[in-house]
């Protein structure tokens, strides 16, 4: 079997990274370098909470800035990015290794990330123009199929532009249909004023050969004008577009392929795993094959497969892929399954796949080779046949038929030929029938919520009684004796004794209106127990 | 009334396709099947079944399962539908995960089907009612209950059926069809689908559909690279 490289880790549920950008700076500039850290939430260790320190080679000074927290879920699997963000100043010309750094998990164990070279060179003047945009193509040569990157970029000294970008109708190449471009925007701190870049890489594939001419991307800058303004949209702006020079692409064609050449370019690593390696008769046995590689998956089929004393089925098939630190990185995951048919130890045949790969300039030949299965007999036991047909009278065995796979049921030879589309005529026979049943509903709902609503209004235009009157007093002040007198008065209406009412509106009277009158203390509680007492 | 008629009329077409088929006559078999739908009416179950079996004797898998669909569509529960449209995908077994219904249920009953029990749930919840405001029978809350359960059943059977009518099934007839970014001969390449794929259209637009495949890819289909189910 062949073996897949791990990206960088050595617990499974962890995964480290090391990237700077960008990996050249001239003298006296500042970039950025970014350790990021992928962990399994519920599973594994965790992420350390304090920043890895990240030792500086001579001609680089490392100060960490701050870190980030994110967290995904993919498939049912969650995963934590914490990234470790720190400043690269360049001090020296040369070329300087940085990392790798050494992650000390939550668990007590370690993990290394990989090592980013960073060089750095002497200044280069940028006043020369205050603009810059490029276009370039990762390699000036590709095979026919094979995945190549279309890199734009644009760099500035000017502070708070935006650009968009207005790629060319390319020629000869396509987008892949998975992976998307990624544009990346990043500043380096120059001596002389902040540096903006703004980068991207789009994945492309080469679909036709020869010499193939790719047009300019434009590029239209956003400029401010005038002071900076507190909101980005009151701030006035001037568009001046940028032209990249045309590039050129060389597609070569592909060499005469072989018979059982796949149709995938690319440097591929293929890997297979056979969930079991015993059965016994008609048990399912998973099969999955993995691809990994620099090529395109999309749309790929694998070649059938053969192999005596089995049955084979297709499965679902897990394609993912995308730029993976400026590269693109297809992934795709096969399962099939495999159901031996006869008791005994198959030696199953090598899978083989023939891809080309670029690298080479030449197709290879991918072959794993598949581990013995091992089949016992199923629950039947030895598979002895019993037949259940009449005997013969000449004593001869009824022979069974040589080929006893399926056959199409036969055809229907009566009924009617057509049928009455359902929404034709639906709608209307629902309207129709329930027509009458809902008018009554719909009648008697009308009738109780006029009923409820008169009742309502008759609550509401019902004068107040006296112990409404008492509720609503005020607390204290003369306002409480004005709404007593006001209880006093419906009360007497009510019904109660004009002879027991009369002398407490006098008291009242005279605790409002008499000048200089002694407060009556207990005219308030008399007031309320003759209110509240049952008429 | 005149449609109930016609379709009378045309049973006859079932019986003398099958007679074309009994002599060896295939293609007049078939002729005969789908000369509704040429007529602009739409097709029974038993005729697309017997056009989808005839296309699976003839050897031609991907036709065969796209009547086999809209057959399926039509009676979900056949035995005899499910056993040849298996036959027919396992002949083409390149074909990726086939697109499903729009929902769960219409791989149990048809819309129609449902509409009709709605339908019933109607009529008897509003003669309830009817019945309860005379004076007779049980109350109106059992009716207004039936009345809105029957309501409600057809509208989600309306709904499948519109559904149905508007995204059909169509299923890829070409080795390998190209599926492009837009509606054009001319406009790139997204990917390919092999011999027999079945997918749903999304909408159509000059000679192009717009179709989603089992896995949830989109692309632009020429019309002729694929046999419609419906």
């Amino acid at each position: 079997m062949v073996v897949l490289l791990a990206v960088s880790a050595a617990h499974a549920q962890v995964q480290v990274h090391l990237s700077a950008e960008p990996e050249k700076l001239g003298i006296g500039q500042t970039g950025r370098a970014r350790l990021t850290i992928v962990t399994r939430i519920r599973r594994g260790p965790k992420a350390p909470t304090r920043p890895p320190a990240v030792s500086a080679p001579d001609g680089l000074t490392v100060t960490y800035v701050g870190q980030s927290q994110q967290y995904s879920n993919r498939n049912g699997v969650l995963t934590q990015v914490n990234q470790f963000e720190y400043q690269v100043g360049a001090t020296r010309v040369g070329e300087w290794s940085l990392g790798p750094v050494d992650v000390a998990l939550s668990d007590g164990s370690t993990v290394q990330t990989n090592a980013v070279t960073l060089d750095v060179v002497p200044r280069e003047d940028l006043q020369a123009s205050r603009f810059e945009v490029s276009a370039s193509f990762s390699e000036d040569e590709v095979w026919e199929g094979e995945v190549v990157l279309y890199r734009f970029r644009f760099r500035s000294k000017a502070d708070r532009v935006s650009v968009e970008w207005r790629h060319p109708r390319f020629d000869g190449v396509r987008l892949t249909q998975q992976g998307k471009p990624d544009v990346d925007r990043y500043v380096i701190d120059d001596p002389e004023g902040r540096i903006t870049v703004e980068e991207g890489v789009v994945p492309l594939i080469a679909t036709g050969t020869g010499v193939r001419e790719q047009g300019p991307a434009i590029a239209s800058v956003g400029i401010p004008v005038g002071p900076s303004r507190g909101l980005r949209l009151l701030q006035r702006v001037r568009t001046e577009q940028f032209a990249t020079d045309p590039i050129q692409l060389v597609v070569r064609p592909l060499p005469d392929p072989p018979p059982d050449f796949s149709g995938l370019v690319g440097d591929f690593v293929l890997d297979s795993k056979l969930a079991a390696t015993r059965a016994t008769v008609g048990q399912s046995v998973s099969w999955t094959l993995s691809m990994r590689g620099d090529g395109a998956l999309e749309g790929f089929f694998l070649p059938p497969y053969e192999a005596e004393h089995v049955s084979l089925y297709e499965g679902d098939i897990r394609l993912d892929a995308g730029l993976r630190d400026g590269r693109f990185v297809a992934r795709a995951e096969y399962d099939r399954v495999v159901v031996p048919t006869e008791p005994g130890t198959w030696e199953l045949p090598p899978f083989e796949l023939i891809t080309f790969s670029p690298s080479r300039g030449d197709y290879v030949t991918h072959r794993v080779e598949m581990p013995p299965l091992v089949v016992s007999p199923g629950r039947e036991g030895e598979g002895a046949v019993t037949s259940f047909a009449p005997e013969r009278e000449d004593g001869a065995e009824s022979a069974a038929p040589e080929d006893m796979g399926p056959v199409p049921r036969d055809i229907i030879r009566s009924g009617a030929a057509t049928t009455l589309p359902t929404n034709a005529w639906l709608p209307w026979l629902l309207g129709l029938f329930g027509a009458p049943g809902l008018g009554l509903l719909g009648w008697d709902g009308m009738r109780r919520v006029r009923a409820w609503w008169s009742a309502r209004r008759a609550v509401d235009e019902r004068p107040a009684t006296a112990v409404e009157l008492l509720a609503r007093a005020p607390a204290s002040g003369p306002e409480r004796w004005a709404a007593l007198e006001g209880a006093l008065r419906r009360a007497l209406e009510e019904g109660r004794p004009p002879d027991v009412v009369q002398p407490l509106l006098d008291r009242i009277g005279r605790q409002r209106f008499a000048p200089g009158s002694e407060r009556d203390a207990s005219l308030d509680d008399e007031v309320c127990m003759l209110i509240r007492a049952t008429p | 009334m005149i449609t109930m008629f016609a379709s009378l009329a045309l049973a006859g077409g079932i019986a003398d396709g099958a007679a074309a088929y009994d002599d060896g006559q295939l293609d007049e078999a078939m002729a005969t099947w789908t000369a509704p739908r040429e007529a602009g009416q739409r097709t029974s179950a038993i005729a697309e079944y017997n056009v989808g079996t005839s296309y699976l004797r003839r050897g031609d898998p991907a036709r065969a399962i796209a009547h086999l669909r809209s057959a399926a569509r039509l009676r979900p529960r056949d035995g005899r539908i499910h056993h040849n449209l298996a036959l027919a995908r396992a002949a083409v077994s390149k074909a990726p995960p086939a697109v499903g219904m729009p929902s769960a249920w219409m791989s149990v009953v048809t819309p129609g089907e449902l509409g009709l029990l709605g339908l019933l749930l109607v009529a008897l919840g509003s003669g309830t009612v009817v019945a309860a405001r005379a004076g007779r029978g049980p109350g109106t809350a059992l009716g207004a209950g039936a009345l809105a359960v029957g309501l409600a059943l057809g509208g989600v059977a309306v709904a499948g059926e519109q559904a149905l009518t508007a995204h059909p099934i169509v299923v890829i007839t070409e080795e390998e069809a190209v599926l492009r970014d837009g509606a054009m001969v001319d406009a790139g390449e997204r990917f390919r689908l092999p011999l027999g794929t079945e997918v749903r259209v999304e909408r159509s637009y000059h000679g192009f559909y717009l179709i989603e495949d089992g896995r949830g890819r989109r692309g632009w289909l020429a019309a002729g690279a694929a046999e419609p189910g419906w």
